[in-house]
């Protein structure tokens, strides 16, 4: 695919010789001033008319702090702004107003900037207007992205070709999102493209040994900015390896399913009988019950999905996610249905046979069978997964905890540490993983560190986690509390522990030290 | 177009995300949201932009105790005090946004 490269052009040394765009800039200075979507504050108003008014009349190389100071913040000539940084401040929340206000306002035909370690604003004029192109979709649509082009200098134009394609390919391979390039969608009849509800902007420029990649993400339904980031690549103390990982995190924190979009769909789901849930929707309940976990809400939307998968039977997300409705009744004990594990392995199988290379339909299927207790078919479904995306990120910790709980400890350690040293939003499953592992070696304040930061506030594992942990520790007192909790949150634990806990525990002497520690804490298990 | 950056900035004068943002300031952030501690700790190592809201915070706490008995500086105190809850505002919007973040899980 030959990629459109979106390029800002900076119009500063053609403004001389373009006596229009000078009134081209007021009237946008004046529509930015009166927008709703400008937040700034009164003070921040007057720093950009006035950073601009200099600019305009020639005086841009003399604007310091102490201009802006005495022009905007009614100081006196004896501004010290060492004593006194109020310019310095204002000038990072209107940098921000700014981005914001452009972010929320597409199409416009001139852009203000006021770069970092300056206060001498640029003015750059859009290249690719590209407002109105694509209806915003509606509740029932599956939710679409569109990946724009990011904004470089010409020479940095390859490594951001590379950056919008890799976050493309990472968004499809999490499969609960539609993802189409700006360029692609550019190259559709205009009645015939698709309805977008998601837009993802970005900028990518060198710095001192490596780059600074920014990426926002909108919402046109809303208009609203919903995520805005910095992310630094390059040597030494940088945070991130390469651009490759860049892309990838973006990736994970835009369209994974604890990802920002489907956070945003799951919260505008609004409870509506079965009948009323169709196409997407139904889907959309089904995130919202995995981010909720309302009990009450368990078997309507089991029952919804099973009625999307009867009308959609093509459909290998929804079967993916009917197994794991079925897994989690069944290894967390969430409703009296009776759910047999084997019914998660067979919505599990049919997803697959639809869609054989998603990396989530393995990893529902492999913790299916896991907690069958079907340990070499968990395995090979694991390295399938493995192979099939082994350097993405989107699913690499999941991979490295289940190949973990199936007893391959220290490739599962591997995957799991690289993936949260490469990226920051990883799940809270990871925090399980180590817990389990510290507890193997003994290393108890580890063990109750990994339970604190396992922030999953779902069913029962985090209190378990920390009872067994802070019992191990001798803390009795905070051990007896998390017990408390525990037993608040699974009345039935005492009898029903030992089971629970091995569904996802296969080791036997790990399995004797977590029912030690929770014995340590109060708890003794009822062996069944 | 001339250059007119001013050497005083303290976020000019570094490469953007080089330097952490002074651990005094975000000492005092940890003791204004100590609920959310983890989360700051976490998003200073890999945010410019929250660092940079840390650094402005830091500045505006500095002259808040710099000319907190001066009686003359009232309405300087009042400008930066209205200043800092609108910067806490936006730390803490940005903590929100974060995943992790209890409030957002």
């Amino acid at each position: 695919m030959l990629a459109k490269i979106h390029h800002l052009r900076s119009v500063e040394s053609e403004r001389h010789a373009d006596s229009s765009f000078e009134k081209i800039l007021r009237d946008h200075l004046d529509q930015l001033l009166g927008s709703s979507l400008f937040d700034a504050s009164a003070r921040s108003r007057d720093f950009l008319s006035f950073v601009v008014e200099e600019t305009l009349a020639g005086r841009g190389s003399t604007i310091n702090q102490t201009a802006i100071a005495i022009g905007v913040f009614g100081r006196g000539t004896d501004f010290d702004p060492i004593l006194d940084p109020i310019v310095r401040v204002q000038a990072g929340r209107l940098r921000r107003s700014l981005e914001r206000f452009y972010l929320l306002k597409s199409g416009s035909p001139v852009r203000i900037e006021l770069p970092k370690g300056g206060y001498t604003p640029s003015f750059v004029r859009d290249a690719d207007d590209c407002s109105g192109l694509m209806a915003v979709e509606s509740e029932t649509d599956w939710p679409s992205v569109v990946v724009h082009e990011f904004e470089s200098s010409p020479a940095d134009a390859e490594a951001c070709q590379n950056v919008a394609e890799e976050i493309g390919r990472e968004l499809h391979r999490y499969g609960d999102i539609h993802v189409a390039r700006r360029s692609d969608v550019a190259m559709v009849d205009v009645h015939n493209r698709p309805a977008v509800r998601f837009e993802l902007h970005g900028r990518l420029h060198q710095v001192q040994g490596g780059y600074c990649t920014t990426v926002r993400l909108v919402d046109r339904k809303t208009g609203e900015q919903l995520w805005s980031e910095e992310l630094l690549c390059g040597e030494n103390e940088f945070s991130f390896r390469n651009l490759q990982d860049v892309s990838r995190v973006i990736a994970a924190r835009v369209g994974s399913e604890h990802g920002i979009i489907i956070r945003t769909l799951s919260s505008e789901y609004r409870a509506r009988s079965p009948d009323q849930a169709v196409g997407y929707s139904t889907l959309r309940r089904c995130y919202h019950y995995f981010f909720s976990f309302q009990v009450g809400e368990f078997i309507p939307t089991l029952e919804a999905l099973a009625n999307f998968v009867a009308q959609q039977p093509e459909n290998a997300l929804a079967w993916t996610h009917l197994a794991r409705l079925y897994l989690a009744n069944y290894s967390f004990e969430l409703s009296d249905l009776h759910t047999p594990i084997e019914r998660a392995i067979h919505c599990g199988y049919q997803a697959l046979l639809l869609d054989p290379a998603s990396p989530k339909t393995r990893c529902v299927l492999a913790t299916a069978l896991l907690v069958k207790g079907e340990i070499a078919a968990a395995q090979h479904e694991l390295s399938q997964a493995l192979k099939l995306n082994g350097q993405s990120l989107a699913y690499r910790e999941t991979i490295g905890w289940l190949t973990a709980l199936t007893g391959n400890w220290d490739q599962g350690m591997v995957l799991m540490r690289d993936a949260v040293s490469r990226n920051p939003f990883s799940l809270a499953h990871v925090n399980h993983g180590f817990w389990a592992h510290h507890l193997m070696l003994g290393n108890f304040e580890s063990a109750y560190i990994a339970a604190l930061a396992y922030r999953d506030p779902s069913f029962f594992w985090g209190e378990l986690m920390k009872a067994c942990s802070l019992g191990h520790l001798g803390r009795t007192s905070d051990a007896r509390a998390s017990v408390a909790d525990l037993l608040r949150a699974k009345p039935q634990f005492a009898y029903r522990g030992s089971t629970l806990i091995g569904y996802y525990i296969k080791s036997d002497s790990l399995r004797q030290l977590i029912e030690e520690g929770l014995r340590k804490a109060g708890l003794v298990l009822n062996r069944q | 177009m001339p250059d007119s950056k001013d050497t005083d900035d303290p976020s000019s004068s570094r490469p953007s995300g080089e330097d952490l943002p002074s651990e005094r300031y975000l000492n005092l952030l940890h003791e204004r949201f100590p609920h959310v501690k983890a989360v700051m700790d976490e998003l200073v190592k890999h945010s410019p932009t929250f660092r940079d809201l840390v650094d402005e915070y830091g500045a505006c706490a500095d002259v808040l105790d710099r000319f907190a008995s001066y009686r003359s500086a009232t309405s300087l105190l009042q400008e930066y005090g209205s200043l800092q809850l609108r910067l806490e505002r936006e730390l803490l919007q940005y903590i929100q946004n974060y995943p992790g973040t209890d409030d957002n899980s």
